[in-house]
């Protein structure tokens, strides 16, 4: 592929940035730079506060008020959208990304049915009218196989499993056919069934519609059966990039080696 | 691996039945948790019971403890009847078996120091002294890996992992013969899960405790256990040695459920065995079995009549007609 080298369709360069406390500035994103190919899956990886649910949440503008980006850039479309204000993000979030994020049933609003959930995301980022709104959240709800989907619209989140409400999660998020899809760890919690399902289902949506996808997860299984490329993340700083197989099968890190080998249970004596 | 002992099984779980009466549009209806389920775990051998959300694996173990009463069946902990004992012999009994809960976060006492987390134990189940349960208490926190410098902290001054590792501690304080293991490495980071698991092989191999190994993660559960049991809403459907159990599974819910498990290794990966849509209601299940409505294999016959566990080898029984003569055939060939 030298003619048609694949670009980046969004590159975080340098990032770093932490919290105001009251005890002082505490670090917690150091130097981090990566980017995400166009069209390809990219699982960032690391265990509990390695940072990774931080950096998705600065590449959608989400982070809370009093995290502060000390240093880098988050390019995507020639701009450095780290630096956009409130309104300017929420010209790109919803509509060009989406995030669909872990507790499903926690993320959608408990007290509006879904159908009306969905069908307000639609109209926030479409000029349609409410009744193509409603055949368009149909029609996602179809997609992402919930069965009986009309009569679905009208339920509440309550009324759904754990792994129907993160279809409904995604049907949300793909909706305004983003260009970017930030998953975080959207199958913690699910049993290993219904995991299976939603990954597949993952892949093929992205896949199908040449959507740029990232995937936020601690499980190393998950990202050698769906992933393109794997960004490793500890204790807030990169420590190794590159295509899956090559990250995954000859770690050049030590962290990677050692995460690996936990996962293989490679360091019991039994 | 080990070989059991001659005094018989350590656990010793018969035909345990759990019926909950639940009000459901207005009227009451039963709905049977767990369905017959029978177990032994002998001294130094691990018994893992796995089972996605819903399969009544942890109402299981709280029948064996009797945070819960089972509706039906046999209960001998080291030869004793759980089932029939009063209270007061019940909390005598919790010397022979102890429990370790899956979240460490709301099973230890956050008003409590880790001290009096395990000295506690020791002071209802021992006649040891003061001085001899703070001994005791810092010998266990060495057996779990931790320190004296734990032994004044609050389970909120400690990591997930350590709080984990203080659950196991308590559960150990007084030599139980017996540990139930419920999901003890679900909340914890896979480098912090390998600790844990290498306390509990090492505990096991000096105690010779019998362990019942409650689980969903089946890369765990082929780590560490020497025989395999697999529970489908509410019902044993498969049990095995772990060997078999992983090489050859031969249910069709333990077929879905092992080809489910993401791989590392692409040579791990085995074909997706898919079963239709989610697990249905327990409110939902006909007479026939359980898995009729999600079975790819299911035959007339499956709805008219619950299968039992029948043996495919020796020591690999399976409640599933349909495979179980395929099995037959393959065997006869």
């Amino acid at each position: 592929m030298t003619a048609n080298e694949p670009r980046n369709l969004l590159s975080v360069r340098g990032y770093s940035g932490g919290f105001k406390t009251p005890s002082g500035f505490k670090n917690v994103l150091d130097d981090v730079s990566f980017g995400l190919r166009e069209s390809a899956m990219t699982a960032i990886v690391g265990e509990t506060g390695s940072g990774k649910t931080l950096l998705a949440l600065s590449m959608m503008g989400l982070t809370a008020s009093t995290f502060v980006k000390t240093k880098g850039t988050i390019e995507y479309a020639g701009d450095d959208i780290s630096t956009y204000d409130d309104r300017a993000y929420r010209q790109i979030r919803g509509g060009e990304f989406a995030m669909a994020f872990q507790d499903a049933r926690a993320a959608l609003n408990p007290v509006i049915s879904v159908g009306k959930q969905l069908i307000d995301a639609c109209r926030a980022h479409r000029r349609v009218s409410a009744a193509q709104a409603r055949d368009i959240a149909e029609e996602m709800l179809r997609k992402v196989h919930v069965p009986e989907p009309a009569q679905r619209m009208r339920q509440f989140p309550h009324e759904f499993s754990g792994g129907m409400a993160q279809r409904v999660l995604l049907a949300l998020a793909l909706i305004c056919q983003p260009k970017l899809l930030i998953l975080d760890e959207p199958t913690t919690g699910l049993d290993v069934t219904i995991q299976a399902d939603i990954m597949e289902l993952i892949v093929d949506l992205v896949s199908s519609s040449g959507m740029t996808a990232c995937l936020i997860t601690h499980d190393l299984g998950v990202v050698a059966e769906t992933c393109d490329d794997v960004v490793v993340m500890f204790r807030g700083k990169v420590r190794e990039t590159g295509p899956c197989a090559q990250v995954l099968q000859h770690p050049a890190d030590h962290y990677t080696q050692q995460l690996l080998r936990s996962s293989r249970f490679e360091e019991l004596s039994a | 691996m080990n070989s059991p002992k001659s005094h018989g099984p350590a656990l010793n779980v018969v035909g345990l039945r759990k019926e909950f009466r639940v009000k459901r549009g207005g009227r009451a209806r039963t709905l049977v948790a767990v369905d017959s389920v029978s177990i032994d775990v002998h001294p130094g051998e691990t018994v893992a019971l796995v089972g996605e959300s819903g399969s009544g694996k942890s109402t299981v173990a709280r029948c064996i403890v009797r945070l819960i009463d089972p509706t039906k069946g046999a209960v001998a902990v080291h030869g004793r009847d759980m089932v029939r004992m009063t209270h007061r012999e019940l909390s005598q009994a919790y010397g022979d078996v102890q429990m370790v809960f899956q979240d460490p976060n709301s099973s230890l006492n956050p008003r409590m120091t880790a001290r009096q987390i395990l000295t506690e134990p020791l002071r209802l189940h021992t006649d040891m002294n003061k001085s001899a349960r703070n001994a005791r208490a810092a010998e266990l926190l060495s057996m779990v890996g931790l320190g004296k410098e734990h032994l004044d902290r609050y389970p909120a001054e400690l990591s997930g992992g350590q709080r984990q590792r203080i659950g196991i501690a308590r559960a150990i304080a007084v030599s139980p013969k017996v540990l139930l293991l419920d999901e003890p490495t679900a909340s914890l980071d896979v480098s912090v899960r390998g600790q844990v698991l290498e306390i509990l092989h090492q505990l096991q191999q000096q105690q010779q405790m019998a362990y019942l190994f409650i689980s969903h993660d089946l890369d765990v559960v082929r780590r560490i256990s020497d025989r395999v049991m697999v529970m489908y809403l509410g019902a044993i459907v498969e049990s095995g040695s772990t060997e078999e159990i992983f090489s050859h599974p031969t249910h069709p819910y333990t077929k879905a459920l092992l080809s489910a498990v993401p791989q590392i290794d692409p040579d791990e990966r085995r074909e997706r065995f898919r079963l239709e849509g989610e697990i249905p209601s327990p409110f939902d299940v006909g007479a026939g079995c359980r898995l009729d409505n999600r079975c790819p294999l299911v035959q007339p016959s499956c709805r008219a009549e619950r299968p039992v566990l029948a043996a495919v080898s020796p020591t690999h029984e399976v409640a599933c007609p349909v495979v179980l003569n395929v099995e037959r055939i393959a065997q006869a060939v």
